[in-house]
């Protein structure tokens, strides 16, 4: 009976699985319609997006980024809008404001208007050219999942993804993000320049005369049904340890810190950073038919999660050292648990 | 539930037979790291071997009781026994734990730590979905693992390289060295031919100047009997050497007493010699003052030698002086000689000191005399007029507007016009901001902040002179003077007030 009773838990989990993966694919496939190339990017994007993350893409202009989630928002069919960060933006322009209208009455009443913030995925274009001002006003919007206008709050609905993307070339004018926002994204990708191969699909499909429509694959309940199952996944010892090592080890002076670490890195990841390890690692070990997350799954997800959570020093840039070299190497010195090595 | 009990059963298998491959590895693991300190183990007992054997000889003691034979054995046995030591001890310190036993399976087989997963999970109360689906997805894997031979686990090769084989050949050659020291007797020639009871006699530090004189003595015997002198340092066991050593001693004191300035604590030493040695410090006190250059007595004799013989001694004794390793022989034999020879040499020094000076003077005014250039180069750069711009040469007079003396001039405006840059005297401290620069070229002096003067030209302005006679009296009425009219209650208020003013002090008055 026992069995039994393990055998049906066991076929519910594993069609649950099956569902996400799916689903996942599906999304997958619509998107990379109009997405060339840039699988690392696109499968990023969706496993922040079904982990409950936000995303900071980073990428030179003209590489999709802004086209890659809105072609996201088309097969979610989730409320999409759409900022484009300038200086001179202010935090009612995003939040929204209390406007003087007019009632059927022909009365005046004060009434909320509500800014692009409230909605369900953002596309918040260039979002270090706003004034810091403008930009903690995202952070209880991607923290809390609420907006507080006078003393009014909003609560976000589900599911609320923020996916930021800012230009790594062009500083002059911009504000870099503080680390507390930074460490509110889940991944931070970086967007690279299509292969050769690739340039040839990117010209047959945007400048010829079809035009390629994106299908609803599924919505934002569904959406927020898979972020249920991907938390479901069971976590081991071992790669509980594993990611908690990784994360300590990017702090300075910390009992797993590397020689590197301790030259360069002038500050570390947060406990954040090991949620977004392991919220990640659940999707990837989803994806990879298992219903348990092992130490590959921890590997395959610590540079987008990481990378932005480790600040380098002065010595750092001089020597140019990326933070993804830092992650090399702590990759390459911490070791796995009961590792026999 | 079989099937749980099944997967506990392969589990168990599989952490014995993960904990018999871990044991093997960490047996390997200590064997590799022992092999790579091996080679300076086996350094240790030929090394000992040697040196203690050279104390035995040297001592006369019996340290090294084992003969060489043994030694060999033991040699050998050392490296042996300190590689199965440290395998022991790796072995024994290595601890294999159940999770540790199955991480190797996952790992070596690719199993994305199934087995491990599933061994946690059974261990637990409460299973959730995913746990169950975990523990159920690591059955075939765990079946498929115990079915599997774990191939064996690659270790590096053992880290003896081409290089470190060298410290066994040092070590052979320290124990044949040993052997051989044991073995073959010393020195055989000390006890073939006995010091002679002579040299016995003599003490430490006439020893020291026997040794000093070996060096002198080539150039006398070339001097007088043209023989080379290789006997004197090639035979000091023989007799001969020990005439010569009591001839060279005696012209040492020879010379000490020629130069009685020279203290040297040989001489009380030499209290006790016997007397054919005084009279050989003698003679060799009339050679030895002949050979100084700086004795009127030899200047004569040079005199009356023919000038070929001179020129011969000349060519002699140059090579003498010239050789640096020789300055323990100028220092005895040469006498004055050396005296005058480094006379000549100073003056050499001071014409070489001399002369860097005077170029270094000659360098100087050099400079100067580019300076002077420079400047009449720049007064007429200065001076000519700028045919391109079709305008006058531009003045360099620094000099403000205005001084008394001089005529104002708009052009002297402190630039040279158009030449090499400009010098600090003057122009550039006038001028704000302008870094100065420095006279050592590729630097920039920041300058002195100053507050600038600017140089402002009045310009004249023409108004209409005013006459006297043109004013008028001042007891003249200026005429009317147009004022607003003031209302009625402000004229109260004023005239009230002004009253009440004059009433004050006539009141005080009273």
């Amino acid at each position: 009976m026992a069995e039994q009773a393990t055998t049906n838990v066991d076929s519910r989990a594993a069609e649950q699985a099956a569902h996400f993966k799916s689903v996942f694919q599906d999304i997958r496939t619509e998107v990379t319609k109009m997405m060339v190339g840039q699988p690392t990017v696109v499968d990023g994007v969706l496993t922040a997006l079904v982990a409950g993350g936000h995303v900071l893409l980073e990428g030179v202009p003209g590489l999709g980024k802004t086209m890659l989630v809105r072609c996201l928002s088309d097969a979610v069919s989730v409320k999409f809008s759409r900022i484009q960060f300038t200086p001179d933006m202010m935090p009612a322009d995003i939040q929204g404001t209390m406007v003087l209208t007019e009632t059927a009455s022909g009365a005046h009443e004060l009434s909320f208007q509500e800014g692009p913030l409230i909605a369900n995925l953002i596309l918040a274009d260039e979002i270090n050219r706003a004034t810091p001002k403008t930009q903690s006003a995202l952070l209880e919007a991607m923290q809390e999942r609420q907006v507080t206008v006078g003393n009014r709050t909003l609560t976000l609905e589900e599911p609320y993804c923020v996916m930021a993307t800012q230009n790594p070339v062009e500083q002059e004018g911009t504000y870099p993000l503080p680390e507390a926002q930074l460490d509110r994204f889940l991944f931070k990708l970086l967007v690279d320049y299509p292969e050769e191969n690739e340039y040839y699909e990117i010209i047959d499909r945007t400048t010829g005369t079809e035009e390629v429509e994106i299908n609803h694959i599924t919505d934002g309940a569904e959406i927020v049904k898979l972020r249920e199952i991907a938390r479901a996944v069971a976590v081991p010892t071992t790669a509980k340890t594993y990611a908690i090592r990784l994360v300590m080890a990017t702090q300075p002076n910390s009992a797993y810190a590397t020689d590197k670490t301790n030259a360069y890195v002038s500050l570390g990841s947060s406990p954040r950073g090991v949620q977004g390890l392991m919220l990640a690692a659940k999707v990837q070990a989803i994806l990879n038919d298992r219903f348990s997350i092992s130490t590959d799954d921890i590997k395959a997800v610590a540079y987008p999660v990481l990378r932005h959570r480790v600040i380098l020093n002065f010595q750092a840039q001089a020597s140019n050292v990326t933070p993804d070299s830092i992650i090399d190497d702590i990759l390459e010195q911490v070791k796995l648990p009961r590792s026999v090595d | 539930m079989a099937n749980l009990e099944n997967l506990r059963l392969h589990l168990d298998g599989l952490a014995v037979r993960g904990a018999g491959y871990l044991r093997r590895y960490a047996l390997k693991n200590a064997v590799e790291k022992a092999m790579g300190h091996v080679h300076i183990v086996a350094l240790i007992v030929p090394l000992a071997f040697v040196v203690i054997a050279l104390a035995d000889r040297f001592a006369g003691t019996q340290v090294w009781v084992l003969n060489p034979i043994l030694t060999v054995l033991l040699a050998l046995v050392v490296p042996i026994v300190y590689i199965l030591l440290a395998a022991v001890f790796g072995f024994v310190s290595r601890k294999v734990s159940r999770n540790f036993a199955l991480a190797l399976f996952d790992r070596e087989l690719g199993y994305k730590d199934r087995l491990q997963a599933a061994d946690e999970f059974l261990n637990s109360s409460s299973l959730s979905e995913f746990e169950s689906a975990a523990v159920a997805d690591a059955i075939p894997y765990a079946e498929k693992a115990t079915n599997t031979r774990l191939q064996d686990i690659k270790i590096a090769a053992p880290a003896i390289y081409t290089t470190k084989w060298g410290h066994g050949v040092v070590a052979v050659v320290f124990l044949v060295a040993g052997i051989l020291v044991q073995l073959i007797a010393f020195n055989p020639n000390l006890e073939a031919n006995p010091v002679p009871e002579e040299l016995v006699a003599l003490n430490t530090v006439e020893d020291l100047v026997f040794e000093e004189e070996t060096v002198e003595a080539p150039m006398e015997s070339e001097d007088e009997t043209q023989s080379p002198p290789q006997n004197v340092s090639t035979d000091r066991t023989g007799e001969g050497a020990v005439l010569e050593s009591q001839e060279s001693k005696s012209q040492d004191s020879a010379l000490r007493k020629a130069n009685p300035s020279d203290s040297d604590p040989s001489e009380s030493m030499q209290v006790g010699l016997s007397g054919g040695a005084s009279q050989d410090n003698k003679a060799g006190s009339s050679s030895s003052s002949l050979s100084g250059e700086g004795d009127p007595e030899k200047k004569q004799q040079e005199s009356k030698e023919p000038p070929k013989d001179r020129e011969n001694k000349e060519k002699k004794e140059r090579p003498d002086e010239d050789e640096p390793g020789d300055e323990s022989a100028k220092g005895i034999a040469g006498g004055k000689g050396s005296g005058s020879g480094r006379q000549s040499s100073s003056a050499e020094m001071t014409e070489n000191t001399s002369r860097p000076l005077e170029n270094d003077f000659d360098t100087g005014v050099d400079l100067e005399s580019d300076d002077e250039e420079d400047e009449k180069q720049e007064a007429t750069s200065a001076a000519r007029p700028m045919i391109n711009q079709r305008k006058p040469p531009v003045d360099r007079q620094l000099s403000p507007s205005g001084m008394v003396g001089q005529e104002e001039d708009e052009r002297a405006n402190g630039r040279g016009g158009a030449g090499a840059r400009k010098k600090t005297r003057g122009v550039a401290a006038m001028l704000l901001g302008v870094p100065m620069p420095d006279q050592l070229r590729s630097q920039v002096s920041p300058g002195r902040v100053k507050i600038q003067r600017e140089r402002s030209v009045p310009h004249p302005s023409q108004v209409a002179s005013v006459d006297s006679k043109d004013r008028g009296s001042i007891d003249e009425s200026i005429g009317k003077v147009a004022h607003h009219e003031l209302k009625p209650w402000m004229r109260n208020v004023v005239s009230n007030y002004f009253t009440s003013m004059r009433r004050k002090p006539t009141e005080e008055g009273e």
